[in-house]
């Protein structure tokens, strides 16, 4: 049984190893950050239009944040 | 022709003529099936993780909310029976609840290798899960943590054998979570192989066209799926029947 020789088996213990730390570290640091923002989309939406909104209500007269995110986002909606 | 159920599961060190003839020696570097397999649990990994955080939906879809409803029950069920305490500790259970699904799912496909009917793999993760929970368990409570080898409700002199019964339970813990996978896993991988190997040899057909059939069972079942969660019917298109999936079970 090739299974019973010990090298094979410290090996597969290291494979193991590794890719369970490699999904842990996916896991803790990717996916679960999203779902303690509580919704996937709020990233989404964060990344792409976040800095378009930021630069539009630096240079608009209102200079008001919320409201040009706000009227970025019913845009994007329709 | 036939070959032994236990076939399947055997590990060979060198698998890829690539690497054999390397100039790495192959007493030193192995790459086995089992590595091979577990690379292509680390590229449904990648995958997933694309899904999530590269593509380029900015509104969520149907995935989205599985996957979110699944990482959102995990929480639940960690809070009902550890506490609010053990939030911190969910990326362990999600892992651990992820790497076996891909690897069993994976151990599915024809052709492929249950990487999880090895027993060295099971026994290492219910050796660190188990003793992780012990260290995290001494870390928080201190001395108060051999409380859970005290059985309550029970008199003074029963207090010794009860607590190294209970000592040996939790050691074997270990022992029993590892081997109930490993069984499971070869017991079900054994058995299918000897029904392939039965219905090849009644019904004396080419292994391609059960391979075929079995492609075509499982496309149909999980577009009917599909279909079912997604549109509340199990067809995508032609005529909407109004059966619903959901509607069989009530």
């Amino acid at each position: 049984m090739p299974q019973l020789d010990f090298f094979i088996f410290f090996d597969e213990a290291f494979t193991t190893f590794i890719f369970f730390f490699y999904f842990y570290y996916v896991f803790s640091f990717f996916f679960i950050p999203l779902l303690f923002k509580a919704k996937f989309y709020l990233n989404f939406i964060n990344k792409t239009l976040f800095l378009k909104n930021f630069f539009n209500a630096s240079f608009s007269v209102s200079g008001n944040k919320i409201i040009s995110e706000t009227k970025y986002i019913n845009k994007s909606l329709k | 022709m036939i070959f032994s159920p236990l076939e399947q599961f055997e590990i060979f060190p060198n698998s890829f003529y690539i690497f054999q003839s390397s100039l790495v020696t192959k007493d030193f570097f192995l790459f086995s099936n089992l590595d091979f397999s577990f690379l292509v649990s680390l590229i449904e990994l990648l995958n997933l993780k694309w899904f999530l955080l590269e593509s380029k939906f900015v509104f969520p879809n149907f995935s989205y909310f599985f996957l979110e409803s699944v990482f959102l029950v995990a929480l639940s069920m960690l809070v009902s029976m550890v506490g609010k305490n053990a939030q911190a500790n969910l990326g362990i259970v999600l892992t651990l609840f992820f790497f076996i699904l891909i690897l069993n799912v994976l151990g599915l496909i024809p052709f492929g290798f249950c990487v999880t009917s090895q027993i060295i793999v099971t026994q290492f993760l219910g050796f660190f899960a188990i003793g992780g929970l012990t260290l995290k368990g001494i870390q928080n409570l201190g001395f108060n943590f051999l409380n859970l080898f005290v059985p309550r409700n029970v008199p003074i002199v029963m207090l010794p054998f009860l607590s190294v019964i209970e000592i040996i339970s939790f050691i074997s813990r270990t022992l029993s979570l590892s081997i109930r996978l490993f069984a499971n896993m070869v017991a079900g991988h054994a058995l299918l192989h000897i029904l392939m190997g039965a219905l090849l040899s009644i019904f004396s057909i080419n292994f391609a066209s059960v391979l075929l059939l079995i492609v075509f069972f499982f496309t149909c079942v999980i577009d009917f799926c599909y279909n079912a969660f997604r549109n509340g019917n199990c067809f995508s298109s032609g005529i909407r029947f109004r059966c619903s999936f959901f509607d069989l079970f009530k």
